[in-house]
Formats: C-alpha cells, sequence, structure tokens
C-alpha cells in the first residue's frame, strides 16, 4: 500500500482534524480534510480518497448519514470511523467489511495499522485505480 | 561519606575539642574547616561547597541571634547548627525557631553523639528542602507551579525594578490540548507538555523563571529582556518543538502572548500575567482565522 495514498480526515472539531491529518501526514499519507458532512460530500466526490477517516457527531449531515449515503454507491472508498465507545455496536451492526471502527483514545500505530489494512483489503472496485 | 563542615567559631580551644571529637567518628567522615568571623565565613562560603555550617553565636564581629541570623543571609541553603556555652532550653528554642537544625552544648560532646547530630541535622534540613520545593514545584513537569511561580516571579519582578531593567513576560497554552488527551489518551497529554517544558527549558536561560501554572498553560518570566526579544525566542521554542516531531508523530504547537514591564513602571504579577494572556488568546484566533480562511480558499479553487 502506497503512503501516498490519499486520506479525507472527516471531524467538525478544528484541534482533533488537525491532530489526525498531522499524524497521517507525518507518516507520508496524502491528507484532505473536511469540517463538516457537507464539505465531507463534496471532498469525496472531487478528491476522491482512497479512504476516510470519519467522526461520527456532527451537526448537519452527520457521520451516519454519510455512511448510509456511501452505501449506495457503486464507488466508494473504505471508512475508518473514529469516536467513542459508545458508537462501537451500532457501527458494528452495519456489518459492512468496508466500514471499520477506532475507539478513542487509540495509540498513533494502532491507527496507522488500521489506515493500512483498510487501504489493503479495499475491494470495492474503483473507478479510481489509474489515476 | 564525606560531609563538608564550616565552623564559624573565634575561641580556638572549642574548635579544638569540636575537631578532634568529629575525626573519631565512626559514623561518617567530616571535613572541617574554620574560621573566626561572619565576614570570613561569607568568603570561604563563596570559594567551596558546605553540607552544614556550625556556629558560635558570640563572635568577634556579631553577638546573639542576629549571628543566626546574619550565617542565614550568607548560607540560606544550609543547615545551621549552634554551638553554646549555656545549658539553656529556652535559648535552645529560641535558636530553631530563627532557623537553626539544632544545638550543642560546648564540652558536652559525647564521642559518636555529635557525629550522628550533625548527620541528623543534615538529613532533616535536606528532608524539609524537598517538601518544601515539592508544594511550589509542578510534579509531572519539574517547573514551578503557579504558587511556585507567583513567589519567585514576584521577587524576580522587584529585583528588575531596583536594577532598572525591564521585564518580559511570556504566557503559553498548548494548542488542541484536550485533542490530544481525548483521541491519544492522557497519558500522552502528560507526555505532550513535559515535551513543551522540556522545550522551555532549552529555549530559555537558567536565570528565567518557568513554570506550568495550570493544566496546559505555561508562563516564564524573563528579566533584564526587552519587547525585541520575545519574537525571535516564540520563534526558537517553535523549532524546539519541531524538532522532536518526528519521533513524536504528531504535530505539537503552542500559542503565545507576551507583556513587557518597562523599568518606569511598577508592573503588578496579576496584571503582566494577565495581559500576557489576553495577547495569548488574541494571537490564537488570529491564527485560527487565517486557518479558516486558508482552508476556505483552498474548497473554492
Amino acid at each position: 500500500v502506497s503512503r501516498r495514498a490519499r486520506i479525507l480526515v472527516v471531524d467538525d472539531e478544528d484541534t482533533t482534524r488537525l491532530l489526525i491529518s498531522g499524524i497521517l501526514e507525518q507518516a507520508g499519507y496524502r491528507v484532505v480534510s473536511a469540517a463538516d458532512g457537507e464539505a465531507a460530500l463534496l471532498a469525496i466526490e472531487a478528491e476522491r480518497p482512497a479512504l476516510i477517516t470519519l467522526d461520527l457527531w456532527m451537526p448537519g449531515v452527520d457521520g451516519w448519514e454519510i455512511l448510509d449515503w456511501l452505501a449506495q454507491r457503486a464507488w466508494r472508498p473504505p471508512v475508518l470511523v473514529v469516536s467513542g465507545i459508545s458508537a462501537r455496536q451500532r457501527v458494528e451492526r452495519l456489518g459492512r467489511a468496508d466500514v471499520d471502527y477506532l475507539e478513542k483514545p487509540f495509540t498513533i500505530d494502532e491507527l496507522l495499522r488500521r489506515c493500512e489494512r483498510l487501504l489493503a483489503e479495499r475491494s470495492a472496485p474503483t473507478s479510481d485505480d489509474g489515476r | 561519606v564525606t560531609f563538608g563542615v564550616l565552623l564559624i567559631e573565634d575561641n580556638l580551644g572549642d574548635a579544638r575539642m569540636f575537631e578532634e571529637i568529629l575525626a573519631d567518628s565512626t559514623v561518617a567522615r567530616f571535613v572541617v574547616t574554620r574560621v573566626d568571623r561572619l565576614a570570613e565565613a561569607a568568603n570561604r562560603l563563596a570559594e567551596a561547597r558546605f553540607d552544614v555550617v556550625v556556629l558560635d553565636l558570640n563572635l568577634p564581629d556579631s553577638r546573639g541571634l542576629d549571628t543566626l541570623r546574619r550565617a542565614h543571609t550568607l548560607a540560606p541553603g544550609l543547615p545551621i547548627l549552634i554551638l553554646t556555652g549555656t545549658d539553656d532550653d529556652a535559648y535552645g528554642l529560641a535558636a530553631l525557631r530563627a532557623g537553626a537544625q539544632d544545638y550543642v552544648v560546648k564540652g558536652r560532646y559525647a564521642p559518636d553523639r555529635l557525629a550522628v547530630t550533625l548527620r541528623f541535622a543534615i538529613e532533616r534540613h535536606r528532608l524539609l528542602q524537598a517538601a518544601r520545593a515539592e508544594t511550589l514545584l509542578d510534579s509531572l513537569t519539574g517547573l514551578y507551579n503557579r504558587r511556585g511561580f507567583l513567589d519567585v516571579a514576584e521577587r524576580q519582578l522587584r529585583h528588575a525594578e531596583r536594577a532598572g531593567v525591564p521585564a518580559l513576560l511570556l504566557f503559553l497554552d498548548v494548542d488542541g490540548f484536550k485533542a490530544i488527551n481525548d483521541n491519544l489518551g492522557h497519558a500522552h497529554g502528560d507526555l505532550a507538555l513535559t515535551e513543551v517544558a522540556d522545550a522551555l527549558r532549552r529555549t530559555f536561560r537558567g536565570t528565567d523563571v518557568l513554570a506550568r501554572l495550570a493544566g496546559d498553560e505555561f508562563a516564564v518570566l524573563s528579566t533584564g529582556a526587552g519587547p525585541a526579544i520575545a519574537g525571535p525566542l516564540v520563534t526558537r521554542l517553535a523549532a524546539t518543538l519541531d524538532q522532536a516531531r518526528e519521533r513524536r508523530r504528531y504535530p505539537l504547537t503552542v500559542s503565545v502572548g507576551s507583556a513587557v514591564c518597562e523599568p518606569v513602571e511598577r508592573c503588578s504579577l496579576e496584571q503582566l500575567l494577565e495581559r500576557a494572556d489576553r495577547d495569548m488568546y488574541e494571537n490564537k484566533r488570529r491564527r485560527q482565522d487565517a486557518a479558516a480562511l486558508e482552508a476556505a480558499e483552498r474548497r473554492r479553487e
């Protein structure tokens, strides 16, 4: 998996978005970020990220709606949900192979490992492979 | 173990007896330096390191408890043991209250007792110092805590005022500290705080007063430094923090505000802290606004 892959970081909290972006950038990924759900939908279309890290609780279009929206699309990047323990069961109940869950607090190693694995397992056919 | 003893005693006979009994001790080795005046004691204290001061209160250049007070100013960090000619409990107690560690009556030295008394005085003093330091220092970073800062910085500020030099106060706050705690855990948050403390130590002089005031808030008081130096210092601090980025694996930055006390003003520390705090928030907001603007522009492209 290329560390040059593009990752979209979605979180409405500036400091958390900067922190996760900073970790991924330093690990060699290209990072784009979105501070709310609407911006995230636009960025998915425009940037075609190889992976999304997703905050669930946001005002406006929230993380759950983004997951639903992605489910209906033929091309979709895998998603790493980064959230508190309370959302674990609900995410697991979705039963989607391309949606993983990382509980806060997490270690930097664990975050990077999960990202790598999702990028490696990316099974959904993509219109994006040749780029 | 060897202990350095500064014996301040003008009576040669008393001094010799004291030295001989200590020389026979099996408790520890004592190296005794004798002087017969306070003025001379000041010179010796400047030249060499001692572990304890043994003091006769009646000297050619000073008498009574005043001698003790003056010896204290000469050797503020050392335990002082009083040699007295009279076995008077009330006098001994007064000496203790004036800051002596203990007192011994001349001529009544049981051989190893004197050595033990000295040894214990040194140890008691050490424990006392440690307990005192604990209430003034932040246990996580080793910098001063708020109380220590208010105490030490206040004295530095008054000193600067007398010397007619400016003082610079910096107020610092770790950017996104809550996010570090929430996402990477409190242990990582603590690590971030110690990294900031280390960066401060490497950036500022040993004579500057460094403190963690609370949570993720730090302060520095640098005397003799004018406003011009604030900018370069902040840049150096940021660079030092960034050097450790590779190992840390995430960006760690601080927002800084400053306040200067010019030699002509009389400033209170509280006032300076408030001004620097306000300046820090303005700087932080300005940076956040700039980042938001940049992000918005990037989206428009």
